[in-house]
């Protein structure tokens, strides 16, 4: 068991290392990425599989007592999001591969050892039972995300990932300001400590810690107002990084979120959050319905799907926390999903503004397909995963009788309904564009890039079937967050 | 059976929407399949009294589930909606020319929708109900965009899209009102809703009842939805669809027994629909409009009737929906069949058709006639109960029924007469294209099985009764009748037909101009400003300038430390240990000021560096001189990074107004502040200590090194190390490919 949780961080960094050294060769390059992904994803299955039966699983890095050392805890919480976090880079990486020799690809030197390095930041950050280790995880995955949205060089692309490693950069110097507070407050990082002991602290620096981490993960996650460099940045990066940015990073954050303040019992601040979740998803489906090109407006869903998850969260009851958890396993395939459909729209027409699309419904009705069923899956329509989530998350505001949230829901909902009418209606019907930009001088390996869009498509489909089995196991990793006790228990046993 | 005939449809669905070989129009037959199947497994339970009921959990955490229960009514409605499917996937066989692009998907698209509605009718969970009530909007949304290149299309097929996907969310919430007050999501097994939260479910599920069934100030996607082709305007936007809402009606009824609000609302739908769906359909000359706005008003009357809520009424509106779907879709395909064939479906354009398509006329006059309500049809039977049971009312509900009922009559029997006459009456001979079975015999098949209704009233009883009975028992005791007797109800019966006959003879040669459809204008110009609005916020919100960014996240910080203000304590705070500290701190601070404030890049770079050495100073004050190492080795690198970076770059900031300088300062200013505030509050009343003697003496005994530091960093928490080489390792590989790409477009500028 502890070997696959090493494997899962260790095993993408090595295969990284040895990528690099493959300066000449393309084919062994990709295949030593595809082995240290398939490698960590198959020791996240075996996880998720262990921890279902037997519980959850700490590793003690370096054999030290948790009191001083750093620990590795794979509760059922971690077990759950890991896998689905791993499959998600695997896929893309096959949608990568077939995409590189394109003008949307990404530099194939140096995106994929990029990637394996992002994965190996993912795995800790969702496995790390230490403050200080989820500090470095995100590092990790800051500078990876950094290096991949601007090594083309592209002036866009610098540009816009300034915003990006200011802001991100900025949010890491206030987890570290956190980190600081958090140390003087109670001693220490281990967050099965503080989980006991951040509660006992007197209500200010209590309130305080948890609206200070909320500031830092929020901005990870995108909430507002922190929210403003995502829509100005992802666009910008090749399709292959944007997918694994949206179904990825904005959901470390909230994971970090939904760990952090249900362990430390923040439940004092669920107003506020309720407050932000509201905003943040009515924002986010605005920000969407007002932009005019594909990569744009599913940009904005992903602020618009957090403030869901954040709603989850901010009821603090086991059944919203359920379906935060429950929110987050569905988006994070489907957003991915959506985003290799804008990058297989921008491969064979050349553009994904809307104004310079059209038809592709007659031309091409497999994307069409690909892209209607995450599409009513991210609206929340029956009977797709995001319909479960979705009601999850509203059930469970009906139960707190938290009125005014529930009705931003049901409004964000619309809204989001809406712009999906507008990708559909600009993409896929009305006649062909009579400028048609054209496909990629270089034509990729289509029957890949498609082949793996399908298998993520089939992925979210799983998702929606197994919603119950799903549903169960969250509400397993809800209660285990929100009674500490359990936690605290596996760390000192 | 439920699942099997499911998994027929949805095979069928499948092999169509993927097949690899193009059926072109033939599968459109292959789409009567199914639906066919369903239509004989539906005669066969038509009037059952012991319902079949299957369950299939889903998500069980949610009640989520699939559960489905056939009926005497969900037997009604399956027939309708398999038989008038088979029906009319045969007449659009015969509708679309062969060489039609799109067909498979076409039929593929139908089918689905064909199944969500046998989904809808069959569920008895509110979420099966809510899941295929939003797929209906779904594949309505996309059957009603068949001809996607016209924008006029696609604005009707957004506008009925998001109506009845509005009237979803109402409904998503009203039922989760329901599920709340009564523990169960079983519909058969829901309670009486009561009180405010039953009010607020009732006037949520009717405003969702009435989206779907086209209800004023709601029925302004239905004309619109007419773009569609004539199949899908007869099977969704007359027979089955805009049914749903009226099903919703029926069967979530029971429930609001104790509402007077749901019947009042119920009422206001029903008859504001029911005479100005009428009126509409005076005003149109477009033969499909007519009937279309015909539909509006016959759904009015339809929720009219429901919302009275008696025995006598319920039984009246189901007789009602069963003729209505009947008559009403033959028509339909009667105008589509003109449409083909003359190239015009202008009731003013048309004319001497009587002569030439005379069966097609007969079909039309039969349906017709039971629209308007005239013996011997399925329709003047099922008008009669309605005429009875709003005769039947008291006080202030018979006042208000029966005049708007025997109103809304009136006209109907006027619009029937008048678009008979527009189409088929004496004029100028139109050009007709030879006839094709296909796609007159579903028109004559539908329009027979009204008059067949009748004249086997018996059979049509066996299928009604039962069904007016799963909702209300006490509808037992009444039955269609073919010749009531001289009541007072036909003597109404025979007023409004003359009265009726009369006004629609004199408006006959009626040609108004087009209406402007205002409603559905607005509705646009509604969803547009909500793109307009969206545009608007955005504009405000992403401005894209990051110093604003940067401004917002220092100010979200500084309010995130509020809270630790509140546990500063006084008492324990000291300004110093050394006095030495506070000279340093001084510096520092003022450095770190001059390094705003400074307008030279390079200035700033150097201010930056002081700050840095002035915190190695605060290190040597607390006894670390290995950080003291690392802080000024750190410095040093990044001045000179600067200065090597600075000449590419202008030598002075860009000039920032005076005001923007001032918010700017202040929020650092704040933000520093924040940091200090909850530093000095954490600090003060520790939960708890750091283990560092337990260290100390670990790293010695366990990591064998006499530096903890170094312990620490190796051993200890070597992990958090290698985390920070493979950051630094991956900065250098960033910089190498921007230099490289840099160098790279320099050689190719060259």
């Amino acid at each position: 068991m502890s070997i696959l949780i090493s494997a899962t961080i260790v095993g993408p960094l090595l295969a990284a290392a040895i990528a690099l050294l493959f300066r000449r060769s393309a084919s062994l390059r990709d295949f030593t990425a595809i082995s240290g992904l398939t490698v960590a994803t198959a020791s996240a299955i075996g996880i998720l599989l262990h921890v279902e039966s037997g519980g959850t699983h700490v590793l003690r890095v370096g054999n030290w007592h948790p009191e001083l050392g750093i620990v590795l805890v794979a509760d059922l919480f971690a077990a759950l999001v890991l896998p689905v976090a791993l499959l998600i880079i695997l896929i893309v990486e096959f949608f990568a591969i077939s995409q590189r020799r394109t003008a949307w690809g990404a530099n194939p030197e140096l995106a994929g050892p990029l990637l394996l390095v992002l994965t190996s930041g993912v795995s800790l950050a969702i496995l790390t039972g230490d403050l200080f280790t989820l500090f470095v995880a995100f590092e990790m995955i800051l500078v990876s995300s950094y290096v991949l949205l601007t090594h083309q060089g592209q002036q866009a692309q610098v540009r816009s990932g300034m915003t990006y490693v200011v802001m991100n950069l900025l949010s890491s110097t206030l987890f570290l300001f956190g980190l600081a507070f958090v140390y003087a407050a109670a001693g220490t990082v281990n967050m099965a400590i503080l989980a006991e002991r951040i509660p006992t602290l007197p209500d200010g620096i209590r309130w305080g810690l948890g609206a200070w981490f909320f500031v830092v993960f929020g901005t990870k996650a995108a909430v507002f107002p922190l929210f403003s460099w995502l829509p100005d940045s992802y666009p910008t990066a090749p399709t292959t990084i944007t997918a694994v940015f949206a179904g990825l990073l904005t959901k470390i954050g909230i994971y970090s979120m939904i760990r952090f303040h249900t362990l430390m019992e923040m439940d004092a601040l669920g107003p506020a959050l309720l407050a932000v979740a509201a905003i943040t998803m009515l924002i986010g489906a605005l920000g969407a319905l007002a932009q005019s090109d594909v990569k744009r407006i599913l940009s904005f869903h992903v602020i618009s799907q957090i403030g869901y998850m954040l709603m989850g969260l901010g009821l603090f009851s086991v059944a919203g926390t359920t379906a935060a958890i429950l929110f987050l396993i569905h988006h994070m395939p489907v957003k991915t999903v959506l985003f290799l459909v804008g990058g297989l729209i921008e491969n064979t027409q050349g553009t994904s503004r809307l104004s310079k699309l059209g038809g592709l419904s007659r031309t091409s009705p497999a994307l069409a397909a690909l892209f209607a069923v995450p599409a009513l899956s991210l609206a929340g329509l029956p009977p797709f995963s995001g319909f479960v989530a979705k009601l999850g998350v509203i059930r469970a505001g009906v139960e707190e009788t938290a009125t005014l949230v529930v009705m931003a829901a049901l409004l964000a909902g619309a809204l989001t309904l809406l712009s999906m009418t507008k990708i559909w209606i600009g993409v896929f019907w009305g006649p062909p564009p009579e400028h048609a930009v054209g496909p990629s001088p270089t034509p990729a390996n289509r029957r890949l890039m498609y082949s793996a869009t399908g298998t993520a498509v089939a992925g979210t489909l799983t998702i929606s079937l197994f919603a119950g089995t799903l549903f169960d196991l969250s509400q397993r990793a809800a209660t285990g967050l929100t009674t500490a006790d359990l936690y605290i228990g596996a760390v000192f046993p | 059976m439920i699942w099997l005939l499911l998994g027929l449809h949805l095979a069928v669905i499948g092999a169509l929407a993927t097949g690899g070989r193009p059926l072109g129009r033939f599968a459109l037959l292959a789409g009567a399949l199914p639906l066919a199947v369903t239509s004989v497994w539906a005669v066969v339970h038509a009037g059952t009294t012991s319902p079949l009921v299957v369950d299939q959990l889903w998500v069980e955490g949610l009640d989520l589930g699939f559960r489905f229960r056939m009926d005497a009514l969900a037997a009604l409605m399956t027939l309708l909606i398999s038989g008038i499917g088979t029906v009319v996937f045969v007449y659009a066989f015969g509708y679309f020319s062969p060489s039609a692009q799109g067909l498979q998907r076409f039929a593929a698209t139908l089918l689905a929708f064909s199944a969500s509605m046998l989904g809808l009718v069959w569920a008895d969970s509110i979420w099966t109900l809510f899941i295929f009530w939003e797929l209906t909007s779904v594949t309505s949304f996309l059957l009603v965009g068949h001809k996607h290149e016209d924008d006029s299309v696609q604005a009707a097929a957004r506008r009925a899209l998001m109506i009845t996907g509005g009237g979803g969310l109402a409904l998503l919430a009203g039922f989760l009102l329901l599920a709340d007050n009564s523990g169960t999501v079983v519909i058969s097994d829901l309670s009486v809703a009561g009180g405010s939260t039953g009010t607020l479910a009732a006037v949520l599920i009717m405003v969702a009842a009435a989206t779907k069934s086209a209800q004023i100030p709601f029925h302004v996607w239905l004309p619109g939805a007419m773009a569609a082709p004539t199949p899908v305007s007869a099977y969704l936007h007359s027979a089955t669809m805009v049914k749903a809402g009226v099903l919703l009606i029926a069967v979530t009824g029971p429930f609001f027994t104790e509402s007077e609000t749901w019947k009042w609302l119920g009422l206001t739908f029903g008859i504001t629909s029911m005479l100005w769906g009428a009126v509409g359909a005076l005003r149109h000359s477009d033969g499909k409009l007519i009937l279309a706005w015909g539909t509006i008003s016959q759904l009015g009357l339809l929720i009219t009737l429901l919302s009275l809520g008696s025995a006598k009424a319920t039984f009246a509106a189901i007789s009602l929906l069963f003729a209505h779907a009947l008559f009403k879709a033959a028509l339909f395909l009667v105008i589509g069949e003109i449409d083909v064939r003359t190239g015009t479906r202008d009731i003013t354009q048309l004319g001497g058709l009587y002569r030439t398509m005379p069966v097609t006329f007969a079909a039309a006059v039969a349906a017709g006639a039971s629209m308007a309500g005239i013996p011997p049809l399925l329709g003047f039977a099922a008008k009669e109960a309605a005429i009875e049971a709003v005769l039947g009312l008291e006080g202030l509900e018979l006042a208000i029924a029966a005049t708007t009922v025997i109103g809304g009559a009136v006209l109907t029997v006027a619009y029937t007469t008048r678009f008979l006459f527009g189409v088929f009456g004496p004029g100028p001979a139109v050009d007709i294209s030879p006839a094709k079975l296909t796609l007159a015999g579903p028109g004559w098949l539908l329009a027979a099985a009204s008059v067949v209704g009748f004249l086997a009233l018996g059979l049509a009883n066996d299928i009604v009764g039962p069904a007016a009975i799963e909702l209300d028992a006490d509808a037992a005791v009444y039955s269609l009748l073919r010749w009531p007797g001289l009541t007072a109800g036909l003597a109404v019966s025979v007023g409004v037909v003359i009265i009726g006959l009369g006004l629609g003879a004199r408006l006959r040669s009626f040609t108004p101009t087009t209406p402007i459809p205002r409603g559905a204008n607005l509705a646009d110009d509604f969803l547009d400003g909500v793109l307009e609005g969206a545009r608007r916020v955005t504009a405000r919100v992403q401005h894209g300038s990051l110093p604003v960014y940067v401004a917002t996240m220092a100010a979200t910080a500084a309010a995130a430390s509020l809270p630790f203000l509140a546990a500063l304590n006084a008492d324990v705070l000291i300004a110093w240990d050394r006095p030495l500290q506070a000279f340093v701190g001084a510096a520092v601070v003022l450095t770190a000021f001059a390094s705003a404030r400074v307008g030279s890049r390079l200035g700033a770079a150097v201010a930056l560096g002081a700050v840095g050495v002035g915190v190695s100073g605060l290190f040597v004050l607390h006894g670390a001189p290995d950080l003291l190492l690392t802080q000024l080795l750190v410095e040093t690198v990044v001045v000179v990074g600067f200065v090597i970076g600075l000449g590419h770059l202008s030598s002075n900031f860009p000039p920032v107004g005076t005001t923007w300088r001032s918010i700017r300062l202040g929020v650092a200013g704040l933000g520093g502040l924040g940091v200090m505030v909850a530093l000095a509050a954490s600090a003060s009343q520790p939960a708890g200590r750091p283990p560092i003697g337990e260290i100390a003496d670990q790293a010695v005994v366990t990591g064998g090194g006499q530096n903890v530091v170094n312990v620490i960093l190796t051993d200890i928490r070597g992990l958090d190390t290698l985390g920070e080489v493979v950051v630094i390792g991956t900065v250098a590989l960033g910089i190498l490919a921007l230099t490289r790409t840099q160098r790279e477009t320099g050689r190719n500028r060259r």
